[in-house]
């Protein structure tokens, strides 16, 4: 399975942003990395995207679980600057439209990336302040991830955001998300 | 006619169509508004169930549209249809005629906004979830919008290509200024070892040569004191003078590319003595070359020897004229140059003193060579290959530097750079003229190693009315001294085995004072002499030198020592 060079973009952003660039030439080593621009149209091996958060954990001393979530803060950050602005906001004007439209939103944007095996996203149990994520993900361990997400855009909605996650087993095992918000003070 | 109303949402039929297309309508027979579809409610509530079609709606295209006949007409066209509140919402798509259409009305429109790219949906107030999964253009509008965002990293990316191009088109050329600098330097440094090594070996021939035309130079002129005038042997002996003087002058030059002249360097103004100098030069030339001098005003002076700094112009004004058998131009310019990096803190700059000739010029590899002893272009005995050797170990004992610019056919510039000097004024000469050469009983100590040598100075002096004892070596000489033994003046050669001439007379002038000395070689290693660092109770004479000169030396010293005492 492969990932687009736009997410170790993002990676490379994050580090370089929070950490400068002499951090991020220590990470890239670390993962045996060359000194070379990730391409956002080419296809890594997921490896390359695990091997950089596991060196990024090493260097920085922080756990990977809060690396990826860190990261899943950035994207939404990153991904709305980064070019595909008007794409997120066509997604949804509040938190839960967002949600609900994110799995459309991905298989939609597969036609532009055929490679891409984007997670599956479903909500549920929707209330005025809460609602229930299911995420199914061919690649395992980043469930942080996805708390990152939904505190990313909770950043961009200007919402408070909290996830509780539950590990579902069985016929479609998943993680599960129990998300409530509040307007931010 | 079906009648339009809330009844319509009940039936399945209408309630599938109202969500597949979100933005549709249908029209009755009056075109008035039968059924919308279920976005209209909160996006443009003025289309609604009853509202007259020309009252809210419009159809841009196909133009010429009036009724439901020209639509029924133009049905399976793609029709452009435009919200008459909100002119730049429009909607594409197309009108299906329908007898009896269970949605109400006679005129089915189905269609979905017309719209070009993702970031126009904000404004329009739509949003992805506004075309429904079986609608591809959601599809497209992001395909757009992703492709949009590569195009623009890709960009990006070509940037940074195109930067780092031209960053290494420079580093290209700074690396190959930095090669050619460094091939440069070191052409330079093998040229200037390789005159270094010629210099040493030309230095070593010409001291053993100077000892022996001193003893040639010196039994001549005795012998022609013993001769008559009109005995046949004097021309003989002449003929042996001239030659030995011929050698003489070889060695000369050959001791000035080795940078072993003695040279008596003081602030000299440049622009002065090449005025004066100019008188000598012209006739030297000859009439067919147009000599002109040029100096520069300030000036100022330079730290170098006078009669050097007329050995070099001389000898290339010499060259110049021999590159013009057919007159041309010859151009001796001065300047003042402060464009030349050194690596000490020269705030005086240097003086350019340049030869230019109309001459034939060189090719690359006599230019190469130009400065070798005895390497010459000139036909066999018209020149001994030394000229521009002199002047190289010249100007570099003057503590400057030589260039040369030169094209054939065109011809050739010399440039000699020298340190300029803080001087504001020249020094006055200091010269004492001698009542008379010879002696008046004086003791003189005279210290040769070389046998031939001190037997005919020994003599020579002795001749000349001095009190001499002559010593092979210094030790012995010093011993004399210390004994007791007291002299006017000393004449020594300055490189011997046991102690050099100036050793010597730093230990006999520590026993009893400063006595008047004249030190002579053949051959001036040591720095003291060359640097011109004598007392002015010493002179120093470059074997082989005449009688004359010595006894004129000798003289003179011991008449200012008499006139100061």
């Amino acid at each position: 399975m492969g990932m687009y060079g736009l997410i170790n973009k993002a990676v490379e952003g994050l580090v370089r942003s929070k950490f400068g660039d002499a951090t991020w030439d220590r990470i890239r080593n670390r993962a045996g990395l060359p000194d070379e621009p990730f391409i956002s149209m080419e296809q890594y091996d997921d490896k390359t995207t695990y091997d950089l958060v596991g060196a990024a954990s090493a260097e920085l001393g922080a756990p990977a679980e809060a690396i990826l979530e860190e990261f899943g803060i950035y994207w939404v950050k990153y991904t709305a600057e980064g070019g595909y602005g008007e794409l997120m906001k066509s997604a949804g004007k509040t938190f839960p439209e967002f949600l609900r439209n994110l799995d459309q939103m991905h298989t939609r944007v597969k036609l532009a990336f055929p490679h891409l095996a984007p997670p599956s996203f479903a909500v549920s149990d929707e209330t005025a302040n809460s609602l229930t994520l299911a995420y199914y993900s061919h690649r395992p361990g980043l469930a942080p991830l996805v708390v990152g997400l939904l505190r990313g855009l909770g950043d961009r909605f200007q919402i408070d955001v909290s996830a509780r996650t539950e590990r579902v087993e069985g016929a479609r095992p998943h993680d599960r998300f129990l998300v409530t918000w509040r307007p931010r003070a | 006619m079906t009648t339009p109303g809330k009844d319509l949402d009940a039936m399945p039929d209408v309630k599938l169509v109202r969500e597949l297309f979100p933005f549709c309508f249908t029209l009755d027979a009056d075109m008035k508004i039968a059924m919308v579809g279920e976005r209209w409610q909160s996006l443009e509530p003025s289309v609604c169930v009853g509202a007259s079609f020309h009252d809210v709606l419009e159809i841009e295209r196909p133009t010429g549209i009036a009724g439901e006949a020209d639509i029924v007409a133009r049905a399976g066209d793609v029709f452009l249809v435009s919200l008459r509140a909100r002119p730049d919402f429009k909607l594409r798509g197309q009108f299906v005629p329908r007898a009896e259409c269970s949605c109400g009305g006679r005129l089915l429109f189905i269609g979905g906004p017309w719209i070009r790219q993702v970031s126009d949906m904000p404004r329009l107030g739509l949003g992805i979830s506004d075309f429904p999964p079986h609608d591809p253009r959601g599809d497209f509008l992001v395909l757009l919008q992703t492709q949009e965002s590569t195009m623009a990293d890709l960009k990006q990316l070509n940037a940074r290509l195109r930067k780092a191009g031209e960053e290494l088109d420079l580093r290209t050329r700074e690396m190959e200024r930095e090669m050619k600098l460094r091939a440069d330097l070191e052409a330079q440094l093998r040229q200037s070892q390789k005159m270094e090594a010629i210099g040493r070996l030309a230095g070593g021939i010409a001291h053993d040569f100077n000892n022996i035309l001193m003893a040639v130079q010196g039994y001549v002129a005795l012998s022609l004191s013993r001769v008559t005038p009109t005995d046949p042997v004097r021309a003989w002996i002449e003929e042996i003078r001239k030659a030995a003087d011929r050698a003489a002058n070889l060695t000369r030059q050959l001791l000035a590319f080795s940078r072993q002249q003695v040279l008596r360097p003081q602030a000299l103004d440049l622009a002065l003595e090449m005025r004066e100098f100019e008188k000598l030069l012209r006739p030297l030339l000859g009439e067919r070359i147009n000599l002109t001098v040029e100096a520069e005003d300030d000036l100022g002076f330079v730290w170098a020897d006078g009669a050097a700094i007329n050995q070099i112009v001389m000898n290339l004004a010499v060259n110049a004229r021999d590159a013009m058998p057919h007159g041309g131009d010859l151009e001796i310019r001065l300047r003042v140059r402060k464009d030349i990096p050194t690596r000490t803190l020269r705030e005086a700059g240097f003086v350019e003193l340049s030869v230019r000739d109309t001459g034939t010029g060189m090719d690359d590899a006599t230019k190469a060579r130009a400065f070798e002893p005895f390497f010459t272009t000139k036909e066999p005995g018209k020149g001994s290959g030394l000229g521009l050797a002199q002047v190289y170990g010249l100007v570099e004992q003057c503590g400057g530097v030589i260039e040369v610019d030169t094209e054939v056919g065109k011809g050739t510039t010399f440039r000699v750079i020298l340190p300029r000097n803080e001087a504001r004024e020249a020094p006055l000469p200091q010269a004492v003229a001698p009542s008379a050469q010879g002696g008046r009983g004086e003791r003189l100590l005279l210290v040769e190693d070389e046998p031939l040598v001190r037997k005919l100075l020994e003599q020579l002096l002795s001749r000349a009315g001095y009190q001499v004892t002559a010593s092979s070596d210094p030790v012995e000489a010093l011993s004399l001294v210390q004994s007791g033994v007291g002299f006017e003046i000393v004449v020594t050669d300055v490189v011997m085995a046991s102690m050099t001439g100036p050793e010597l007379m730093q230990k006999l002038e520590a026993h009893g004072g400063e006595i008047p000395t004249v030190f002579m070689s053949g051959h001036t290693e040591d720095e003291f002499i060359r640097s011109g660092a004598l007392k002015p109770h010493q002179r120093f004479m470059s074997k082989p030198f005449v009688p004359s000169d010595l006894l004129l030396q000798v003289r003179q010293l011991i008449e200012s020592r008499s006139q100061s005492v």
